[in-house]
C-alpha cells in the first residue's frame, strides 16, 4: 500500500557562528493512513527539527535541508515554493506546538486565532466561521464554546489553551496531524485527557497523527510504530510493543531503564553516563558507542540501520546477522538491575 | 516516631494580589492552606501535586525564603522563622538548604563555578584560603564534577552538570535537611537518573534528610520513603510510599495514579483510567468544603459545605469525608 507520507534521506543542517549543526542525518521513515507514529527523543536529537521540516517550516537562514525528499501525495515538501506551503499548512498537515502558552496570540480573541484556520484557505462567511468555530471547540471538549470565543488566550487554563491548538489544527480536517511535545508543559490529569482525545480524533476521523515526545509512557500508550532518535539519526524503528518487550539498541534500552515506573521497583536507576555528543562535529563511529555499555571495536565504524526482525530496524552492530551474540531476547532481561 | 527532624504545623502562606486604598488586603492567593506534616531524620518526604498546587510555596517557606501567613516550620523543635528573624538565623539557614527546580537561573552566570559553590563557606566563615580551596574541589568531586570545573562559569556545562553544581552549592555549608524543588523536572531522562542517583548517594554518605518536591508520581515512588499528595493548597493524603501506591483512600491521588502513563504497550493497553473532568480551581477563589470537590467523581452534598480535616488511619492520613461515609 500507497504510505501516506514518505520522508527519504532527509538531512537538515544549521549554520552558526560555531560551525555546522547536523542537526538531521538521514532521516527515512514512511506514515500509513490512519496510523499513529511515535518519534522519542532527547533535547537535541532532532525529533523537533524532523517534524517542522515536514511542513517547511525550518528558518532560513540558518537552517536548510541539505538533502532527502519528503514525499506527502507524490509531491515534494521539501521542493515546493512558499505558496504551495502555505496551502499545505494547517489545511491537509498541520501541527500542534509544544508551548499552548506562547503559541497562541496574546492579543487576538479566541474565536479570531480559530477563524483564521477557516479563512485562509476558503471563502466563508462570518456567521459560518462562527458556528463552525464553536463546533470545533466543543469537539475538543470546551464546556460553553459560543462564550470561550469570545475570550483572549489568558484567560484560558493551560489545559484550554492545548485545546484551543488542537481545535485550530483541527479546522481543515487534516489527514496529518504533527503533535510536537502536545502535553509536555501539562499536568498529569489534563495530559490523561488530550492523549484521550487524540485517540478519540484517530479513532473516529481517521487522522494520521504523528506524535514526537521523550516521554516512554505517552508514546507506549498512544503510538503504534515508534522511531527512537539519537544524535540526529534514527537509531531504532519498531512496532510500538517490539519497541517495549525487545528493544535492540542499547540507548532505547538504556532509555527504558533509567526511568521509575510506577508499576515496579527499582533500588537504583540505571543512568546513562556522558553526555549527548556535540552536532557540529559528531563522532566518527556509531554517534552513541561513548556512552555505551557493549561498546566494542566494530562501533568505531558508524552502523548502518540494520532489519534485525522484519519491521524492526536498530542503528547497531549488536543487530547485525554476523553479531556472535544475538541481542534478540536475551539482553534485555539479563541487563535489567537487580 | 520521636522528635522529627522538622515538622510543619498549620501552615497557611497567602500571597496578596490586591489592596484596598489604605492597604488592607482586598484579594489573596491561598497557596497553602492549614498543611501540617513532619519529616523524620533520615527520611525523604515526597510532596506531590499538580502546578499550582502549593507545593513549592511549602518547601520554600520551610527554607524560610516566605515568612508564613500562619503556622510554625519546627526544626529539631526550634520554631525556624522565630530564629531567623532573631540573632541565630546563620545557624538555622546551615543546617537547612535548598536544592532549585531551575539549573540555568539559579546559578549567578558572573560567578565562577568554585564561587558558587564557595559562597556558602564564605557566608558562613567555615573555611578560608587553601582550606577553602580544597573544600570547594571536595565539594565538587563529591557531585561527580572534576577540580578543573571550578574555574569555568554556568554557561559553560550542561543542565545535568549546573544541577550538580547546585547540589555542591547546598552541600557546602554542611546541612542536615534538603528540600529539593523539582531538581530533575528541567533535565533530560538519561541525565534525571544520574542526578536523582546522586542525591541518594549522598543521603546514605551524609545521612541527609530531603524533602523532596515533584510532579512525577514515578520518580516520587522511586525516591521517597513517605508521600504527600497535595491540591489547590492543602494536603489530600500522606502515607508510606508502598501503602500510598497500594492503596490510594483519596479519589484525587487514586486519578493521579491513574493518569500516570507506564512505559510498556501491554500494561498501558488493560488499563482503565479514571479521566477526570474539567481543570483546577483558581487558588484566588479556591471552592467551598472540600477543595476537589468540583473534579471529584464522588462528592456528595457533605464536600460541598465541609471542608475534610486530615485524618490518621495508622500511619496512612487522609482527609476526605468517603472513609468514614
Amino acid at each position: 500500500m500507497q504510505p501516506l507520507l514518505s520522508v527519504e534521506n532527509l538531512s537538515v543542517n544549521f549554520r552558526t557562528y560555531a560551525g555546522t549543526v547536523r542537526a538531521v542525518r538521514d532521516v527515512s521513515f514512511t506514515l500509513a493512513a490512519g496510523e499513529i507514529l511515535g518519534i522519542v527523543g532527547e533535547s537535541g536529537c532532532g525529533k523537533s527539527v524532523t517534524a517542522s521540516s515536514l511542513l517547511g517550516l525550518i528558518p532560513s537562514p540558518p537552517g536548510e535541508v541539505a538533502s532527502g525528499r519528503i514525499l506527502f501525495d507524490g509531491q515534494d515538501i521539501v521542493k515546493m515554493d512558499e505558496a504551495a506551503l502555505r496551502k499545505l499548512r494547517g489545511n491537509a498537515v498541520s501541527m500542534i506546538f509544544q508551548d499552548p502558552m506562547t503559541s497562541l496570540n496574546p492579543v487576538l480573541t479566541v474565536g479570531s486565532q480559530l477563524g483564521e484556520c477557516f479563512t485562509a484557505h476558503q471563502r466563508l462567511d462570518g456567521r459560518t466561521v462562527r458556528e463552525r468555530s464553536a463546533e470545533l471547540l466543543r469537539l475538543v471538549g470546551i464546556p460553553a464554546p459560543e462564550a470561550r470565543l469570545g475570550q483572549y488566550p489568558h484567560q484560558l487554563s493551560g489545559g484550554m489553551r492545548q485545546r484551543v491548538m488542537i481545535a485550530m489544527a483541527l479546522a481543515m480536517n487534516p489527514r496529518i496531524l504533527i503533535a510536537d511535545e502536545p502535553t509536555t508543559a501539562l499536568d498529569v490529569t489534563i495530559q490523561a485527557q488530550i492523549i484521550d482525545l487524540m485517540k478519540k480524533l484517530n479513532s473516529e476521523l481517521g487522522t494520521s497523527i504523528i506524535l514526537i515526545s521523550h516521554d516512554l509512557g505517552v508514546v507506549a500508550g498512544l503510538c503504534e510504530k515508534v522511531l527512537v532518535m539519537y544524535a540526529g539519526q534514527v537509531v531504532e524503528a519498531a512496532p510500538v510493543a517490539e519497541l517495549y518487550t525487545r528493544p535492540l539498541h542499547p540507548y532505547t534500552l538504556g532509555l527504558l531503564h533509567s526511568v521509575p515506573r510506577l508499576d515496579a521497583v527499582r533500588t537504583r536507576l540505571a543512568s546513562i553516563d556522558g553526555q549527548p555528543p556535540d552536532l557540529i562535529a559528531p563522532p566518527a563511529g556509531c554517534a552513541f558507542a561513548p556512552r555505551c555499555r557493549f561498546a566494542m571495536v566494530a562501533c568505531r565504524e558508524a552502523p548502518p540501520l540494520i532489519a534485525a526482525v522484519p519491521g524492526h530496524q536498530s542503528r547497531c552492530w549488536l543487530a547485525h546477522p554476523d553479531c556472535p551474540q544475538p541481542l534478540a531476547g536475551g539482553p534485555a532481561k539479563e541487563a535489567e538491575p537487580a | 516516631m520521636n522528635q522529627p527532624l522538622l515538622e510543619v504545623r498549620g501552615l497557611s502562606k497567602f500571597f496578596v494580589t490586591a489592596r484596598s486604598l489604605l492597604g488592607a488586603p482586598r484579594a489573596a492567593v491561598k497557596a497553602v492552606e492549614n498543611v501540617s506534616f513532619a519529616v523524620a531524620a533520615g527520611e525523604t518526604l515526597g510532596l506531590v501535586g499538580e502546578t499550582g498546587c502549593g507545593k513549592s510555596t511549602v518547601a520554600r517557606t520551610i527554607v524560610g525564603l516566605y515568612a508564613p501567613t500562619a503556622g510554625q516550620v519546627l526544626f529539631r523543635g526550634e520554631d525556624v522563622h522565630a530564629a531567623l528573624a532573631g540573632s541565630d538565623a546563620a545557624a538555622v539557614r546551615r543546617r537547612v538548604q535548598m536544592i532549585f527546580q531551575d539549573p540555568y537561573a539559579s546559578l549567578n552566570p558572573r560567578m565562577t563555578v568554585g564561587d558558587i559553590v564557595g559562597e556558602p563557606l564564605d557566608i558562613h566563615g567555615l573555611a578560608a584560603g587553601g582550606e577553602r580551596r580544597d573544600r570547594i574541589l571536595h565539594l565538587l568531586d563529591q557531585v561527580g564534577l572534576s577540580p578543573e570545573h571550578a574555574s569555568r562559569f554556568p554557561h559553560e556545562f550542561s543542565g545535568g552538570q549546573r544541577q550538580r553544581v547546585g547540589i555542591a552549592r547546598a552541600l557546602a555549608a554542611g546541612p542536615e535537611f534538603l528540600a529539593c524543588d523539582e531538581p530533575i523536572s528541567a533535565l533530560d531522562v538519561s541525565i534525571q537518573a544520574q542526578v536523582v542517583n546522586l542525591l541518594q548517594d549522598l543521603q546514605e554518605k551524609f545521612g541527609l534528610t530531603y524533602l523532596f518536591v515533584a510532579h512525577d508520581l514515578s520518580m516520587i515512588k522511586h525516591i521517597s520513603r513517605r508521600v504527600a499528595v497535595m491540591y489547590l493548597g492543602t494536603l489530600a493524603e500522606v502515607a508510606p510510599v508502598g501503602e500510598l501506591y497500594a492503596r490510594p483512600l483519596h479519589p484525587y491521588t487514586q486519578a493521579l495514579l491513574s493518569a500516570i502513563p507506564i512505559p510498556d504497550p501491554a500494561v498501558e493497553q488493560g488499563r482503565r483510567r479514571i479521566i477526570l473532568g474539567g481543570d483546577v480551581p483558581s487558588p484566588l477563589n479556591p471552592p467551598a468544603g472540600c477543595k476537589f470537590h468540583t473534579r471529584c467523581p464522588h462528592a456528595f452534598d457533605r464536600c460541598r459545605s465541609e471542608a475534610p480535616a486530615l485524618a490518621a488511619y495508622g500511619d496512612h492520613h487522609v482527609a476526605c469525608h468517603l472513609i468514614t461515609k
